[in-house]
């Protein structure tokens, strides 16, 4: 009693040090993955922001050059025009492939589970065999494709869609399209199995046909999950270097060229890597207005990595 | 010894939820304490802040006159039976009950010589090598309470043992509690919203509602001697019939209903006039301390007050009956009746004649709610 | 009617099989084809097509071990492997850490980790070639590994917070309650439990740091170090191009990721749609 009872310093050390041993436990389990970032990501991140800043042979700062150099090219806002091709191109065509893939397999039939199983496969196939493979495939003298729509007549010329400027884009498009597909199949799949059969057959009952079936059962369900799975594909699609690089280099004259192309040409072929870096904070800047506007868009549930 | 006190205790979740709010208690050591109330009414934060799963915001716990407000659970010498069972499934039955001995550091002879021993008691010494989850619900039950009974904790805590399991299941479980109690002598502290386990088991009961403490007492002080309205209400099955009246005490000593008059016999009107004042009064009446009034069997005794009312509704269960009456109140007064001749000629529709028993007659305060009488 | 409605169902049927069997061979058939280019001799490769070889060899896989593809293989293991270990552990720690405890900056370091989807990675890679000559750990399997977990870490993330959050909190706190601490609760307990969420994460990461090009290249820099994809690349340049060789390349490249996702596929296709919050 006495003064402890207007100090109670015991009571004040004892619930501090309990507050602050599980505060610092949650923080400290947070370190592997924050360290990771910050190596990897967030250094080279600020590096990149200040060279954008530096002429990088004398290391001088030159304010803002490279981004009105950036500004002034018309390569540049076709570059950003053929990203924005590129992106929406993808997903809308994933989605569709995708799509229409779970809802094939929304029947049970037998060897489903098998279907589902090997259709993920051009996701696990390295992108640089990928590349390879299709190449080998497409190729315009000894591959298959060629030589069977020749045979069928609907071509009279071999052809390599790879240096054409007309057929590279759709093409890389295309083979981007089979490798991501098979995984919104898998997603949009996942989601149809929630859907409790009732809602179905309420459906039926009312005399709904298939498309009406889709739009007042299927729709509605597949909604929030397509509109998360469409944020994560637009930002990881716009990001796109391996596939296209591995396919055409950006070629043939620049037609497959996006913003992550650009930025390697620029930075290594161009040997401009402060011109490179002010296309990458641009690139960066764009994406987040971009996040910004589809959150404010849409109430998302509350996830705190989402 | 497992003797627990709770002194002042509350706990807010954020500024405005209050789960549990000032409560004092001491939970008596060895004996089976059951913690009651509706849905929401703390008793389960309370449990948890038994258990150390949750600090109070204010208020001390101790345990055997040790303070352990802010021990860790695994501190605490005490098991906690949850209420989805929390089993590992991952684990089998075995390895789920020599948990808490390994964390210990028992040894394997030890700790196999212990889950034996209880698995026997618990009869599920059968089941040891499988995972919990090829189990019926009942057995999952066993399996919960022997992990927590193995290690012989001086308390056991059980968070709504009983309610996923299916009524016979329950019953059976109910007993094999009690039984186990009596076996062990620990002290158990169990939770639970169902008023028919609490009675029927329980050494004493903590009765809770909004946080707050109703009434802590033994099974029968609470039917026969609740300490509020909600006391009354909550406990007895079916409910007490509650009504407004006015308590008058002019020469005449009598309730006034509006519609009837419950007019108190002279030999107990100077104990009504010595605690109660004239004026508003909620008046209480258990539906078993009604009875019919027919002139052959149950003639009304002299001076027993009545009431005159129709049948509306009337619930058959097979050695007794529930009748709803309307007396002109607007709610209705429910008797339950095993009376045969009442049972046999009563029917919807009827007029009838229902004497109340003044000595099981409840008086409350309007405002406060607290028992007057 | 119910005759007519009988036939449809079977076209229906018929349909559906018909599209999936195309959407398979559409799916496999690149592999397919550099799996059977893989045995067929050169003089074969360059002449009619055929879908069966009509002669098999071993020369391309003979002359893939001859110029040193395993020592890729052997790279790209050690870093897959290391990426698998760091990204599955600071994940799990990470996903843990959001969900059961609170404290400032929870939120910000998790919406943190999202940017890692928004900068463009080609962009990071001269502070890194910086960073790393600087460190003296160029073509150190380590810095690949720091970035292939960065790659990885928010999809690991999400989907083991998304099985975390399965995991009733009651089955940690019986643990404390029998005695054990916390971090006993977490081995004994959460990490059994979220197993197939750990297998899933582990996977995904796996294959994503198989499969990585652009750093690899920039910043493996020496031959020795170089991962599988680099080597592969490396060939389709250097040499004039040799597709038999290339087509067993790329199947020995493939088969430790497929043989890995065939063991691994019903978590890994729970861990997708879990993590991406469709399930």
């Amino acid at each position: 009693m006495g003064i402890s009872e207007y100090f109670p310093v015991e009571r004040w050390r004892r619930g501090r040090r309990s507050w602050d041993r599980r505060t610092l436990t949650g923080m400290a389990l947070m370190v592997p993955a924050l360290v990771i970032v910050a190596i990897a990501l967030i250094y080279p991140f600020l590096g990149a922001i200040q060279i954008s800043f530096l002429n990088i042979g004398t290391n001088e700062f030159v304010g803002l050059r490279h981004y009105r150099w950036l500004i002034g090219q018309d390569v540049f806002w076709a570059v950003v025009g053929r990203s924005v091709v590129w992106t929406v191109a993808n997903l809308a065509l994933q989605g569709a492939v995708g799509i229409g893939i779970a809802l094939l397999l929304h029947r049970h039939f037998f060897g489903r589970d098998a279907v589902r199983t090997v259709m993920l496969i051009p996701f696990v196939i390295p992108s640089a065999v990928t590349a390879i493979s299709w190449q080998w495939v497409l190729n315009a003298s000894y591959g298959p494709v060629n030589e069977w729509l020749l045979t069928l007549g609907l071509l009279s010329t071999p052809v390599n869609p790879f240096s054409e400027a007309e057929l590279a884009f759709p093409t890389v498009i295309l083979i981007n399209t089979w490798r991501w597909a098979p995984l919104v199949a898998l997603v949009v799949f996942a989601v149809l199995q929630t859907i409790p059969r009732e809602e179905y057959e309420a459906a039926r009952i009312e005399g709904a046909g298939i498309f009406s079936e889709f739009y007042h059962v299927t729709y509605p369900h597949l909604k929030d999950s397509l509109l998360i799975l469409g944020l994560i594909g637009f930002l990881l699609t716009f990001n796109i270097f391996d596939l296209i690089w591995l396919l055409t280099k950006g070629g043939p004259v620049g037609v497959t060229t996006t913003l992550p192309v650009f930025i390697y040409e620029v930075a290594f072929n161009l040997r401009n890597i402060g011109r490179a870096s002010a296309v990458s904070v641009v690139l960066f800047l764009l994406l987040v207005v971009f996040v910004a506007l589809y959150f404010r868009q849409r109430e998302f549930k509350e996830s705190e990595f989402a | 010894m497992g003797e627990v006190a709770l002194q002042n205790v509350s706990k807010r979740f954020g500024d405005d939820v209050v789960a549990v709010d000032s409560i004092d208690a001491s939970f008596r050591d060895g004996a089976y304490t059951m913690i009651l109330g509706p849905s929401g009414c703390g008793k389960t934060t309370t449990l948890r802040i038994i258990a150390g799963l949750e600090t109070p915001t204010e208020g001390e716990i101790l345990i055997n006159d040790e303070v352990v407000t802010n021990k860790p659970p695994q501190k605490r010498d005490l098991s906690l039976v949850f209420q989805n069972l929390a089993l590992w499934d991952h684990k089998t039955v075995e390895e789920n009950m020599e948990f808490g001995m390994r964390m210990r550091g028992v040894g394997k002879e030890e700790r196999q010589a212990r889950v034996a021993e209880i698995a026997e008691i618990l009869r599920i010494e059968d089941k040891l090598g499988e995972s919990p989850a090829s189990l019926s619900g009942g057995q999952q039950q066993r399996v919960a309470l022997g992990r927590s009974l193995v290690r012989e904790p001086e308390l056991l805590l059980l968070d709504e043992p009983l309610s996923s399991l299916d009524e016979r299941l329950r019953l059976e479980m109910r007993t094999e509690l009690a039984r186990v109690h009596q076996e062990l002598g620990t002290t158990f502290i169990h939770v639970t919203h169902n008023q028919e386990d609490a009675m029927t088991i329980a050494d004493e009961i903590l009765l809770l509602n909004n946080g707050r403490l109703q009434q802590f007492d033994d099974p029968l002080e609470l039917y026969h001697n609740p300490a509020n309205e909600f006391v009354a209400d909550f406990i007895g099955s079916p409910s007490m019939n509650l009504f407004d009246a006015t308590f008058v005490a002019d020469g005449e000593t009598y309730l006034d209903a509006g519609s009837f008059r419950l007019t108190i016999p002279p030999h107990v009107a100077d104990a009504f006039r010595d605690t109660v004042d004239e004026g508003d009064v909620r008046v209480g009446m258990r539906p078993e301390a009604l009875r019919f009034v027919t002139d052959e069997s149950t003639p009304a005794r002299n001076g027993t007050p009545t009431i005159d009312a129709t049948v509306t509704i009337v619930e058959t269960f097979g050695d007794f009956n529930w009748y709803y009456l309307d007396t002109g109140i607007g709610t209705d007064i429910v008797v339950q009746s095993a009376d045969e001749s009442a049972m046999e000629n009563v029917d919807v529709g009827d007029s009838v004649t229902v004497a109340v028993e003044v000595d099981r007659l409840h008086l409350f305060d309007p405002r406060t709610e607290a028992a007057l009488l | 009617m119910s005759v007519n409605y009988a036939v449809y169902r079977r076209l229906a049927d018929l349909a559906r099989f018909a599209l999936l069997a195309a959407v398979i061979v559409v799916f496999l058939f690149p592999f397919l084809w550099i799996l059977k280019s893989s045995f067929e001799p050169s003089s074969l490769l360059y002449g009619e097509v055929t879908l069966i070889p009509t002669d098999v060899t071993m020369a391309h896989y003979e002359r893939a071990i001859e110029i040193g593809f395993l020592n890729a293989v052997k790279n790209s293991l050690v870093v897959a492997v290391g990426t698998t270990i760091l990204t599955t552990g600071a994940s799990l720690l990470g996903a843990y850490s959001v969900l059961r405890y609170t404290y400032p900056g929870r939120g910000a370091s998790a919406r943190l980790i999202l940017l890692t989807y928004m900068f463009p990675h080609v962009a990071l890679i001269v502070p890194m070639y910086q960073l790393a000559s600087t460190l003296n750990v160029l073509g150190h399997p380590v810095t690949l590994i720091v970035l292939h977990s960065m790659l990885a870490l928010p999809f690991c993330l999400w989907i083991l917070q998304a099985f975390l959050e399965d995991i009733p909190r009651e089955l940690e706190e019986a643990a404390l309650v029998e005695g054990a601490t916390e971090l006993q609760a977490f081995y004994h307990v959460t990490i059994p439990q979220a197993m197939p969420g750990i297998i899933a994460a582990g996977t995904f990461a796996f294959i994503m740091s198989w499969g990585e090009y652009m750093f690899a290249y920039v910043l493996m820099t020496t031959s020795a170090s170089h991962t599988v994809p680099v080597a592969l690349f490396q060939l389709l340049g250097s040499y004039a191009v040799d597709w038999g060789l290339l087509s067993a390349v790329g199947v020995i490249a493939t088969l430790p990721v497929l043989a890995l996702f065939w063991l691994m596929a019903k978590y890994l296709g729970k861990g997708i749609a879990k993590g991406t919050g469709a399930v």
